[in-house]
């Protein structure tokens, strides 16, 4: 138990370093203890936003509940979405902890039992997953109790279950982890495991989100709203939540029943002691494949590997394989290039179910007066825009070459203006890449609008240009080069948020002029001229301010 | 202390042997240099004595301990540093040193002790409470250095320990590992640098291809070559007739 307690204690600490208080006492760097203690404020901030997005929605769906007499459904729901939460959450965390970490060679070095790393690798998830869980168990039982006025057993029968609620889906996942590593030799392929992965998981969840919510949101924030949506989706939320045994129990555990309780309880700790003694010794032996490096086996012949290009072409080249062979920076950057075409296909989708066979949308949109062109490319622009805005592969270009990569490159004979021009086209190659598909997949399903598509998808490629344009001035400028982490050094510097801001702002600038020249009552051809017109300039001004910028700052450091 | 016999190891079906039926024996008392060409299989024959891999074939002892069999009770005895030094950048030297003294079962008293000497002699009292990260890597090398030693290990295990090493520092750790050895403890360690080998070892091993070229001390392994250096050593018995070392 003590190399378990140590071993658990070092993850937390190697983890959590940054909150705790001594490590923020200890940085003498002025500029640094306050970009530390905004970042600590700004954790608090979401913890609390997050809270207060979910109360109220709890409070809305309980007082829905309670005028279908099924006040039971929402601590039913909330012991369910919190498994479910888990399953998805924990499993890159799984996958990262148990078999990507950069300690497993060392850690195997030392006198550790296998089950002893496991059982403390696992319990660091937990941990993290049950404070996860506090978000859904914690408002739902309270709001509960308060409603049908339950005793003092209620919260106590909560304490439990919020602490075993995540342990299944935790179980499942490592055993899932494991399979997937063992049976499909992945860890040959972790990098585009992780990316395709990281895709799949945020389309299904979008499905999800699309095939639940029927309603704006604004009509959920009421009671009247709530109960169309749950009147709509009741057999889905019933289903749900009877999906899962241990859920079922847990759930009735918490209302209640001591006997399923008890069960949901020992199930849980019997699948742990389960976990760790059937897992403990593959663990091993699959996260020390990981630390090997695996054996490139392609050919090495043909002139192709000897072919010479410009020095262009070579940064290009570069910046685009960083971007693909690092898992983190391509899980941020490819799934947010595919946005636009994700979200045209599920609008498109939606649009083509509900006009009735043999009618025609532009029929019957035309006959409202206005100019409907105008409008679709508009709300396109708006949708697509914003998904490219806060895409963080250009705003972040010069940080990801981190301290040694930028000495580096700023050592060798290319002008700084080729850099940012590899860059930019970099960036421009991912949005351009999510635009067209997006308006490939618009004009087949909504052939109506090809026009208000093509014009829409032109519009935002020149709006990427011009954004991405700045980002990077701010990146070359000011980059973040001192990161530990990939995640560091794409996710979490202030550029990635001065670069979606100043997307936002450019955004906006750009429908205000739409708007004008709707109200103008303009016809669409000259719309549209206008504003590629206009972007054509923001994109030449913001071009000449780029190359500006990097042949002044690019060598500062 | 360290006993390989007809140890085999091989990475991918396909590829050749990266260890092949090496014979290896290092006693207590001795300073061993593991020398040899990039690849030529230094960091593998490391990592199966200290059971980060398992052999394919043949078996590896630690102070009379089977690692295949005994494999907690070999690593007790083992105190290593690894090549790669940024493993725990977010914990604070000290919190990195406790761990380290916990996973051995260090006393209090004893772990004070060791901690404070060691803190002392690399000159790191006034960084121990830093996290790792803000270290410079000479830093964290000499961190790696004082929690491989917090148990007084019968066998000290150093992967490449002298790069990134100050002048004064790399000084150090050879006299450390001088000490080390004068107590009647193992010190096994490989390295690209010939005249550390050759000024530092009371035997040097000689790896190329994944099996022992040459092993011996200084004297022996010259008494074929007489008044040849090291380095002439070294290049006759890895040169494979103009072969890429891969």
């Amino acid at each position: 138990m003590r190399k378990f307690f140590a071993l658990l204690r070092i993850q937390l600490l190697a983890r959590y370093a940054d909150l705790k208080p001594s490590n923020l006492k200890n940085i003498t760097d002025k500029k640094e203890k306050k970009k530390k203690q905004s970042t600590l404020l700004a954790y608090v901030l979401v913890a609390v936003m997050f809270g207060a997005m979910i109360v109220p929605f709890e409070y809305f769906m309980l007082e829905a509940l309670a005028v279908l007499q099924m006040e039971t459904l929402l601590p039913a729901l909330a012991v369910t979405l919190s498994m479910v939460c888990t399953l998805i959450m924990s499993f890159f965390f799984i996958m990262t902890s148990l078999y990507f970490g950069k300690d497993a060679a060392y850690l195997a070095a030392l006198p550790l039992k296998s089950s002893t790393v496991l059982s403390a690798k696992l319990t660091q998830v937990w941990l993290s997953e049950t404070m996860i869980s506090t978000l859904f168990i914690f408002p739902a039982t309270i709001l509960y109790g308060i409603k049908v006025g339950a005793d003092w057993t209620l919260y106590l029968r909560m304490i439990p279950v919020w602490l075993t609620v995540s342990i299944l889906p935790i179980c499942i996942v490592t055993f899932l982890s494991a399979l997937l590593i063992r049976l499909s030799a992945l860890w040959k392929h972790r990098e585009a495991m992780m990316t395709v992965g990281g895709m799949v998981l945020m389309m299904a969840y979008f499905v999800f989100i699309f095939a639940i919510n029927t309603q704006p949101m604004d009509e959920m924030e009421s009671v009247a709203g709530m109960i169309q949506l749950l009147t709509n989706n009741k057999a889905l939320l019933q289903g749900i939540t009877h999906l899962f045994p241990p859920a079922v129990w847990a759930a009735e555990g918490l209302l209640g029943n001591w006997g399923s309780l008890a069960l949901s309880v020992m199930v849980s700790c019997a699948a742990v002691v389960f976990t760790v003694c059937a897992m403990a010794k593959p663990y091993r032996r699959l996260s020390l494949l990981q630390t090997q490096v695996p054996e490139n086996k392609k050919e090495f012949k043909g002139d192709r590997h000897f072919s010479a290009s410009t020095p262009f072409m070579a940064c290009f080249r570069r910046e685009l394989r960083q971007l693909t062979r690092i898992s983190t920076y391509a899980l941020n950057t490819f799934p947010t290039a595919i946005m636009p075409a994700f979200f045209i296909g599920v609008m498109g989708a939606a649009l083509f179910s509900e006009i009735p066979e043999g009618e025609s949308l532009r029929a019957a949109l035309d006959m409202t007066g206005l100019n409907v062109d105008i409008i679709a490319t508009g709300i396109l622009l708006l949708m697509m825009g914003f998904m490219a805005g806060i895409n963080p592969a250009v705003s972040t270009a010069v940080s990801r070459e981190g301290r040694g990569g930028h000495g580096m490159l700023t050592s060798l004979p290319v002008d700084p203006k080729v850099y940012a021009r590899a860059k930019l086209a970099v960036g421009m190659l991912l949005s351009f890449v999510g635009v067209a598909l997006a308006g490939v997949i618009g004009c087949v399903l909504i052939p109506d609008f090809a026009a208000a598509i093509i014009l829409a998808c032109v519009l935002c490629c020149l709006y990427c240009y011009a954004t991405n344009a700045i980002s990077l001035c701010m990146d070359i400028k000011k980059p973040r080069l001192d990161w530990m982490t990939e995640t560091e050094a794409i996710k979490q510097g202030t550029n990635v948020l001065k670069g979606m801001l100043l997307s936002l702002l450019m955004l906006v600038v750009l429908l205000g002029a739409g708007v004008g020249l709707f109200f103008l009552k303009v016809s669409f051809p000259v719309f549209a001229l206008s504003l590629i017109v206009l972007m054509v300039l923001a994109c030449w001004v913001s071009r000449r301010l780029m190359l500006r910028t990097a042949e002044k700052y690019y060598w500062q450091d | 202390m360290i006993k390989l016999t007809n140890v085999s190891k091989c990475y991918h079906k396909d590829a050749p042997k990266a260890l092949d039926n090496l014979n290896l024996q290092v006693e207590g008392g001795q300073l061993y240099g593991f020398i040899g060409p990039n690849g030529a299989g230094k960091s593998t024959a490391i990592k199966l004595m200290c059971g980060i891999l398992k052999p394919d074939e043949g078996s590896v002892e630690i102070a009379g301990y089977n690692m295949a069999t005994d494999r907690i009770a070999a690593q007790q005895k083992i105190g290593y540093v690894p090549d790669n030094n940024d493993l725990y950048d977010r914990l604070t030297g000290m919190e990195y040193l406790n761990f380290m003294g916990d996973i051995y079962g260090v006393s209090a008293a004893d772990r004070k002790a060791h901690i404070e000497k060691y803190l002392d002699i690399f000159s790191l009292e006034d960084a121990a409470a830093s996290q790792i990260r803000t270290y410079s890597k000479g830093m964290k090398q000499k961190i790696m250095v004082i929690g491989a030693l917090i148990h007084n290990p019968p066998v000290w295990i150093l992967d490449e320990p002298l790069g990134g090493l100050d002048p004064r520092a790399a000084h150090l750790l050879k006299e450390e590992m001088k000490m080390h050895c004068q107590k009647g403890n193992t010190v096994f360690f490989s390295t690209h640098v010939l005249e550390v080998a050759e000024k530092l070892c009371t035997r040097i091993g000689i790896i190329q291809k994944g099996s022992l070229r040459a092993e011996g001390t200084l004297e022996e392994l010259r008494s074929g070559e007489k008044g040849a250096s090291l380095e002439e050593l070294f290049l006759e018995l890895t040169d494979d007739g103009g072969e890429e070392n891969a």
